[in-house]
């Protein structure tokens, strides 16, 4: 009994579907070596990763240290007094530490001149003779009005917590407050600088202070306008949805395009008010760039079949003519916009960031190049150049959010580094076309600030 | 080692158990490939892409079907994308004139495991990747438009040229091996 060409597929399915035939042994060489080879990308990804948090965390301290020559603070303003000691060994123990014959290196803090002034010390060695161990002082409530040689020590003054000079590993004092272990010398280098002209002071622990010429002062003047002007590269992140009947155009649309370079560019005024509430608005540029190829499936092709004596044939190619219909072109997309966003500006010192979120209202989408038609499955140009209606003439409101760290270069100027999101609400795509496109487009703004007041 | 042993270990990065992953499943693997290949050397790639996407997709794995199941779908998947990359030719113009031969089924079951999937290697390539996602996997003809980027009636039409075709060479290799006899 014959059967039909149908009732092949079982015979098929039972003998191949669970056939096992061991692979070429070269098969696991090549796997392993692509591992090993991603392993080491990965690794580096991370090794840069962290080596470029670190370095802007060296920066960070780097920049935040202020330049020597600020008023210095005399040695001999360092005082001596009864103490009252912390416990040592169960029982509190007075300790008096000498002027400065105490041990502290007499040279390393000359050369360091810069040391506040210290009364009430608490000790919590019985060592005291030994400055080099006595690392505890309380400077949680240092204010700005730190007394100068020329300036003594008044009843406001009074109240001020004692610091202590701390001989470090290193070779160089610093202050460290009571009840705190001792931390990286790095973190206190900054007050041996301190100096009463210096611009802010924020913090409960003693803050590194900025001379006044290197940063605006909000807390004079907290309404300010700004100037900011930007350009970076972008990721724009495409969705393509389809009904179920259009999938198959959906699938060649995402097999004929990919995404490519873009990038966007702004220039943007913003209102601070209140020192630390911004407004902004202005415009902003995205531009996406995705290639778009179709090769031709209507080619000619060559192929030769070749019987053996068991009847077995093989099939082979010998020519491809492709066919006229070829195209590589890249898609242009540029959306103008008019962002208006609100949000909020911390400082600290040089640097700060800001954090800002609204809605974007798109007024130009300007758009060059081609794609598949639906109807005809080759390539054609959309408008406004070509005759394809794809796109609508604008993408509507899209919903934005950016982070913004920056550091003040000069008082007014500022130079900033700004990761960003913007999603478009609706889909670009005009109603109807059987393939709704989204985006969404994340990017980085590398930028400068000027404040106009 | 067990399969959770196997998969967790994976996941730490460890190459002991990539290989034991790779020993266990390659075999079975291999074949899936090869039929959805031009050639076993298209075939070995298939495979190596495949692993290397089961290698880093592997945290994706849900634990909810089979494992077997799920690689094979990546194996599946990155011979329909190396279909893709290749593609060249839909359709060759003749087989659909193939008369509809019948064909006696014992000459297919007399047929070995490796002579039927030489057969099915010489399909051209739409027509070799409808046939093993539909006859072969259980795929529609709906499922196997979507996954190729053609319509549900290429689709049918390619598998009902495919078996043809299939028959057509079946019977034509049934013929010479009776004269010889």
């Amino acid at each position: 009994m014959k059967s039909t060409p149908e009732h092949i597929d079982p015979i098929f399915r039972k003998k191949l579907q669970n056939i096992s035939t061991p692979p070429p042994a070269v098969v696991w060489g090549n796997i392993e070596h692509e591992l090993q080879k991603r392993n080491r990308r990965v690794f580096w990804w991370y090794f840069s990763f962290v080596a470029a948090g670190v370095g802007m965390v060296a920066m960070w301290f780097l920049l935040a240290v202020d330049h020597p020559g600020e008023a210095a603070i005399q040695p001999d303003l360092v005082q001596t007094q009864p103490l009252s000691v912390a416990a040592v060994e169960g029982k509190p123990q007075p300790a008096v530490l000498t002027q400065p014959k105490a041990n502290f290196s007499d040279n390393k803090i000359a050369e360091n001149k810069k040391l506040l002034p210290v009364e009430n010390l608490s000790v919590t060695s019985k060592q005291t003779a030994n400055a080099a161990e006595v690392i505890v002082a309380n400077l949680a409530t240092v204010s700005a009005t730190v007394p100068t040689p020329d300036k003594p020590r008044d009843a406001s003054t009074a109240a001020i917590p004692p610091l202590l000079p701390v001989q470090s590993a290193m070779g160089f004092a610093a202050f460290e407050p009571v009840g705190r272990p001792l931390r990286s010398p790095m973190r206190y280098l900054h007050v041996l600088a301190v100096s009463p002209s210096s611009c802010m002071v924020e913090n409960n622990l003693l803050v590194a202070k900025k001379p006044i010429g290197h940063c605006y002062d909000f807390s004079k003047q907290p309404t300010a306008w700004l100037l900011e002007a930007y350009f970076g590269p972008s990721l724009a992140q495409r969705e393509l949805t389809s009904s179920p009947d259009n999938r198959p155009y959906l699938v060649s649309r995402l097999r004929t395009e990919r995404r490519d370079l873009a990038y966007n560019v702004g220039l943007r005024a913003a209102l601070m008010i209140k020192g630390n509430f911004m407004i902004r608005t202005g415009l902003h540029y995205d531009h996406l760039t995705e290639l778009f190829e179709y090769i031709d499936p209507s080619y000619v092709k060559y192929l030769v079949e070749i019987v053996n004596l068991n009847g077995v044939s093989t099939i082979d190619t010998v020519g491809v003519e492709y066919g006229e219909k070829y195209q590589k072109t890249y898609n242009r997309l540029g959306m103008l916009d008019i962002p208006v966003m609100a949000g909020v500006e911390l400082r600290n010192g040089r640097s700060g960031f800001n954090i800002h979120a609204g809605m974007s209202f798109n007024v130009l989408f300007w758009k060059r190049g081609a794609i598949l038609a639906p109807d005809t499955g080759v390539p054609e140009r959309f408008a406004p150049n070509g005759t394809l209606s794809v796109f609508r003439p604008r993408t509507g409101v899209s919903a934005t959010a950016s982070v913004q760290w920056f550091y003040y270069l000069e008082p007014r100027t500022r130079f900033f580094v700004e990761p960003y999101f913007k999603k478009v609400l609706r889909p670009v795509s005009v109603t109807g076309f059987p393939v709704q496109q989204r985006y969404g487009i994340g990017g980085v703004r590398f930028g400068c600030t000027k404040i106009l007041n | 080692m067990s399969e959770h042993e196997l998969i967790r270990g994976c996941l730490r990065g460890s190459v002991q158990h990539q290989r034991a992953l790779y020993e266990q499943f390659a075999g079975k693997m291999y074949g899936v490939c090869l039929r959805y290949a031009r050639n076993p050397s298209d075939a070995a790639d298939i495979l190596q892409e495949g692993f290397l996407k089961v290698y880093t997709k592997l945290d994706q794995f849900q634990h909810q079907g089979s494992f077997e199941g799920w690689i094979r779908r990546i194996m599946v998947n990155s011979a329909l994308r190396a279909y893709q990359r290749q593609r060249h030719d839909q359709e060759i113009s003749g087989y659909e004139f193939l008369p509809e031969s019948p064909v006696d089924p014992d000459a297919i079951a007399a047929l070995s495991e490796n002579e039927l999937l030489e057969l099915i290697r010489k399909l051209p390539d739409g027509y070799r990747a409808v046939f093993n996602l539909v006859a072969i996997e259980g795929f529609s003809h709906g499922e196997t438009a979507g996954m190729l980027g053609i319509q549900e009636s290429t689709s049918r039409s390619q598998l009902t040229k495919a078996r043809r075709w299939l028959c057509d060479q079946i019977e034509r290799m049934n013929r010479i091996s009776t004269v010889e006899k």
